[in-house]
């Protein structure tokens, strides 16, 4: 009986192997859903250089004498004298002149601007403003050695208002609750602090219990694109970080604005208004906007 | 047109039967890239010869994709052994595709030309084990063929060719002249 010709056998066992599993030449169109396409998304610039273009600027007062040195601000905000509890880097008084260093955030979109939100660990406060103090000699930061008074400019304080500091973690500036009260004035708020720095006039009303916007897109990168949420009845900024908001009790109407800026510095905007009901995604698309109507829109908060 | 039957009937007689011209048998399908399962039916004939003329159904029915096809596939035996005949094909025929709907393919039709090429192995005696795998041109596709053929008029180890340089091929079915 003749044997099977191991060569041929062989051969063509290997043709058929190799044949099945490469499968060269083969598509498998009938069964699989094509993958779309990925679109190129939309690419952005920080938004950070507009924000900055569009801040309210510091404001510098120069104190000679005794007689200059209660200032007030552009929006109203009152620094009382405290020229004998400045001190130099060496815990030394101070002689005139020296500079005083004013920012003043009174609506939300001068908060926005400054990238100023007014959350606390994550809670919603309520705020009826944020200043920034700060005292400077010869370029140098002077310190504090006992409280100064300043005054917050309000038609309609609110008594549970109380002083809160803003601490910069590298990231933004949260806030903390000193617990001490203004003192309700017939000009606002009127507080002492013993620091410089942020301060604001704030209330926490948020207790952690809400839902959350996480925020997404199908046309655009939103990496480098500002979100902020704006809450009326509080009058609350708050900053959206790696597209997932911070917690919003249900119920509350937010405003919703995104801003971005291509390499050619065109301006884009995203806007909306919703009221919270359960965590959602948000899909967004930006469109063209002007510095006009975005600023319009700021203002109109 | 009653006498054109007739006419291919009497063509076909001399190939049905006895002489074992003829060969019948099915087999189970699977089609690698559609992941689907099917059976087949098909009649050689000539298939001792070096070419065979294979009029063939598939019928896929499980998996994905439902499709019939309806063919004649023409086989070459190339290397013819003892036990085994190897051996290339083509097949052409008419596809129909019966769910094209569930397929996101851009242009899925129900009607389709099937054409095909493919390699065999097959066994020579009276029920002949095959293993076909073949590559679909339209669908770019491949699928495999396994299955039986039995050859009618075989009589395999009776009779009596037994000296070897008397038979005149390889087959070792008998055939009666």
């Amino acid at each position: 009986m003749k044997k099977i010709n191991l060569f041929t056998t062989l051969f063509v066992f290997t043709l058929f192997i190799t044949a099945a599993s490469v499968n060269l030449g083969c598509k498998k169109d009938r069964i699989e859903v094509p993958e779309e396409e990925e679109e190129e998304l939309n690419e952005y610039e920080s938004v950070n250089d507009y924000l900055d273009s569009k801040k309210q600027e510091e404001q510098t007062f120069e104190i000679t004498g005794p007689s200059n040195d209660t200032i007030v601000g552009n929006q109203g905000t009152r620094i009382y004298g405290m020229k004998s509890c400045l001190r130099d880097a060496n815990g030394d008084t101070i002689d005139y002149p020296f500079n005083v260093h004013l920012v003043e955030l009174y609506t939300p979109k001068d908060m926005i601007y400054w990238q100023m939100p007014t959350i606390a660990n994550g809670n919603i406060l309520e705020t009826d403003g944020e200043v920034r103090i700060r005292s400077t000699k010869d370029g140098e930061d002077l310190g504090l050695d006992c409280p100064f008074s300043f005054e917050m400019p309000n038609s309609a304080p609110d008594a549970d208002i109380t002083i809160f500091k803003g601490n910069d973690n590298g990231n933004f500036v949260d806030w903390t609750n000193t617990s001490n009260s203004f003192t309700i004035t017939s000009y606002g708020y009127l507080g002492t602090t013993n620091s410089f720095g942020w301060l604001g006039a704030h209330k926490q009303i948020g207790n952690g219990a809400g839902s959350t916007i996480t925020f997404d897109s199908e046309v655009d990168n939103l990496t480098n694109v500002g979100i902020f949420i704006y809450i009326p009845a509080s009058k609350t900024v708050m900053q959206v970080y790696n597209l997932t908001s911070g917690v919003i009790a249900d119920g509350t109407i937010v405003k919703i604005v995104l801003m971005a800026k291509d390499a050619s510095g065109q301006l884009f905007s995203y806007t909306d208004i919703k009221t919270m009901n359960g965590s959602t995604t948000m899909t967004v698309s930006l469109t063209e906007t002007t510095d006009t109507d975005l600023t319009n829109y700021l203002d109109a908060l | 047109m009653k006498k054109a039957y007739i006419i291919l009937a009497l063509l076909f007689i001399p190939l049905l039967g006895f002489n074992q011209n003829i060969g019948a048998g099915g087999s189970l399908l699977y089609n690698v890239q559609s992941e689907s399962f099917g059976a087949g039916a098909r009649v050689s004939i000539l298939p001792d010869s070096k070419v065979s003329f294979v009029p063939q159904f598939s019928y896929f029915f499980i998996g994905p994709v439902n499709e019939w096809t309806a063919g004649l596939s023409i086989e070459m035996k190339f290397n013819r052994r003892k036990h085994v005949n190897y051996y290339i094909l083509a097949h052409g025929g008419y596809n129909r595709w019966l769910n094209p709907e569930r397929s996101a393919m851009n242009d899925a039709n129900p009607s389709n030309v099937n054409l095909e090429g493919g390699i065999g192995i097959a066994g020579t005696r009276c029920l002949r084990p095959f293993l076909e795998y073949r590559y679909n041109v339209k669908f770019q596709e491949t699928h495999f063929n396994l299955g039986f053929l039995y050859i009618f008029g075989c009589k395999q180890n009776t009779g009596g060719y037994r000296n070897r340089s008397r038979m005149k091929s390889r087959v070792k079915c008998f055939k009666p002249y």
